[in-house]
């Protein structure tokens, strides 16, 4: 059976990725472009942190090893979840019906369809190259251990990241436009990631922790890497929590997701 | 000239209708940005709180308030969608109707967006400029609005609105090279907004690198607003910042003509 899924997503994404790509120069210039976006938003913290050293106890480094984490989940996050991005788009189009005739499940279906593989390459370009720069100047030993909780902390936060998706999707079965809320949402919120949590107060702080928890994909994780001081404000086990958040909240977005398909007219 | 706003009149309604009816997208995706107003001034607030000095590049905490949320109502005040719209034409070929239309398309489409400008200054302005105030005021005690400032900062936006009204314009006859232009719209959008202040003030990057942009258009797009509205330039910089920005509207406006009159013999060549 898995077999046989990863057979299905390897013929997925060939296509995917031919189409794609098809136009070479738009395709290039649209992966460049995202990476300058990602880019520059963490270049002004680097200018800033030429000339403060730290932000709450992190250097410049630390921020880039952070954000190495928040692009390579959402790099993972696109070739999974990005149907659920688009949806309102899939369900004006009939493209959600043609996945309902299929003989596979439909939530499958979604998942292993429609990566935005543009968009995947570049952020993957970007968590690497800050990877590269960070990886082996935070002070973090690499061993078994940390290469293992590394690689939880990867499939944790992609998963957090796909459950908000799932759930905001969901809404689209009640209401079908809903784009200006689901940016609002999800893409503003992830720019909080990129700086520690520490540094917001105590409403947002809650909000990144428990209502959109980007927290978990990114900074109590880092946290459990690095070790910073400002960690003294949140209880230990949340650098173990991220898991927990993920299988929780994955869970609830599907049942809610499911739930919400019957109320679906085509 | 009354003639001439009675055509171009019912563009400026058009405008208007036109954000009325994209209402919630709009109101969305104008929160997000206040959402990200926010998150510069919580990074501000944690530099601010962990560094001795109260001032920094000349910069005061309410100061880089002031600056967070004047940038970004600039930023939406001077927003122009030339490249998209005259990218779409030279793609499908319609921009050969342009020269059968009795009417100035530059023209026109100015007047359209200064429609969707009149809802933006009506809806934004009042609670930003208020909002940011109000926060000066509970940092110094001292009622720090001006109106003579305040009008010039509005001139001053207007100049950077045609800067980057041109500055689309000639920008979307890449068009020309690259079949879509969402991705080097993109990409434009990021390297301006960077270079003119956006995302940290010119006055925090290097020294050599700040003299230049501060000559290059890019600072005379939202850099110059924000900076007179704060009371940062005055006298002769003021004088002297205002007259580089009307030399980069004339700059633009110019060679956007030159590119159209280039495109009319290019396309030419190819209707034959």
């Amino acid at each position: 059976m898995s077999m046989d899924l990863i057979q299905l997503f390897k013929a997925y994404a060939k296509t995917g990725i031919k189409t794609r790509f098809q136009y070479h120069l738009d395709s290039f210039l649209l992966s460049l472009a995202v990476f300058v976006r990602e880019a520059s938003s963490i270049f002004g913290v680097y200018f800033l942190l030429l000339k403060f050293d730290t932000l709450n106890d992190w250097n410049i480094k630390e921020i880039f090893f952070m954000f190495s984490i928040l692009s390579a989940t959402y790099s993972l996050f696109i070739m999974f979840f990005m149907v659920f991005r688009d949806f309102p788009d899939w369900i004006k189009h009939g493209d959600f019906d043609r996945i309902l005739l299929r003989p596979r499940g439909i939530f499958v279906q979604m998942i292993l369809n429609g990566a935005d593989w543009v968009a995947a390459l570049s952020h993957g370009c970007i968590s690497i190259l800050m990877f590269i720069l960070s990886a082996n100047s935070v002070g973090i030993r690499w061993n078994a251990g940390s290469i293992f909780y590394y690689l939880v902390t990867m499939i944790s936060g992609t998963v957090i990241q796909g459950a908000i998706f799932v759930f905001f999707s969901a809404f689209n079965f009640y209401f079908s436009k809903n784009h200006g809320i689901k940016e609002f949402v999800f893409w503003k919120s992830r720019r909080f990631a990129t700086f520690p949590v520490s540094i917001y107060g105590g409403v947002v702080q809650n909000i990144l922790m428990f209502v959109i928890p980007f927290a978990f994909v990114n900074y109590f994780p880092a946290q459990y890497l690095l070790r910073k001081s400002d960690m003294a404000a949140y209880p230990e086990y949340y650098m173990y929590l991220s898991p927990v958040i993920a299988i929780v909240g994955f869970t609830l977005a599907y049942v809610f997701w499911r739930f919400s398909l019957r109320y679906y007219q085509s | 000239m009354r003639r001439k706003l009675k055509i171009y009149l019912p563009f400026v309604n058009a405008g208007m209708q036109e954000t009325a009816t994209y209402r919630t997208n709009w109101v969305f995706w104008q929160l997000g940005n206040i959402l990200g107003c926010f998150i510069s001034y919580f990074l501000w607030r944690a530099i601010f709180l962990s560094s001795e000095n109260g001032s920094m590049n000349g910069f005061t905490m309410p100061q880089m308030i002031v600056y967070i949320f004047l940038m970004f109502l600039t930023t939406t005040l001077i927003n122009s969608g030339g490249t998209y719209d005259i990218g779409e034409e030279i793609r499908d070929g319609s921009i050969s109707m342009r020269l059968i239309k009795p009417v100035s398309y530059n023209a026109t489409f100015l007047f359209q967006e200064l429609g969707n400008k009149i809802m933006t200054v009506c809806i934004l302005i009042i609670p930003l400029v208020a909002g940011v105030e109000v926060v000066r005021y509970r940092f110094t005690g001292k009622m720090q609005f001006h109106i003579v400032m305040f009008l010039l900062y509005f001139l001053s936006a207007i100049f950077a609105y045609l800067i980057n009204f041109f500055f689309n314009i000639c920008f979307g006859f890449i068009a020309f090279v690259i079949k879509y232009l969402w991705g080097a719209n993109m990409m434009k959008n990021c390297i301006v907004g960077f270079l003119s202040g956006q995302i940290i003030p010119l006055a925090f990057l290097p020294v050599m690198a700040k003299k230049i942009l501060l000559v290059l258009p890019f600072a005379s797009l939202n850099y110059t607003p924000v900076m007179i509205y704060m009371g940062m330039y005055t006298g002769k910089k003021l004088l002297m910042y205002l007259g580089l920005q009307l030399l980069w509207v004339i700059f633009f406006w110019g060679l956007s003509k030159l590119l159209w009159s280039a495109a009319i013999k290019h396309l030419s060549v190819q209707g034959g």
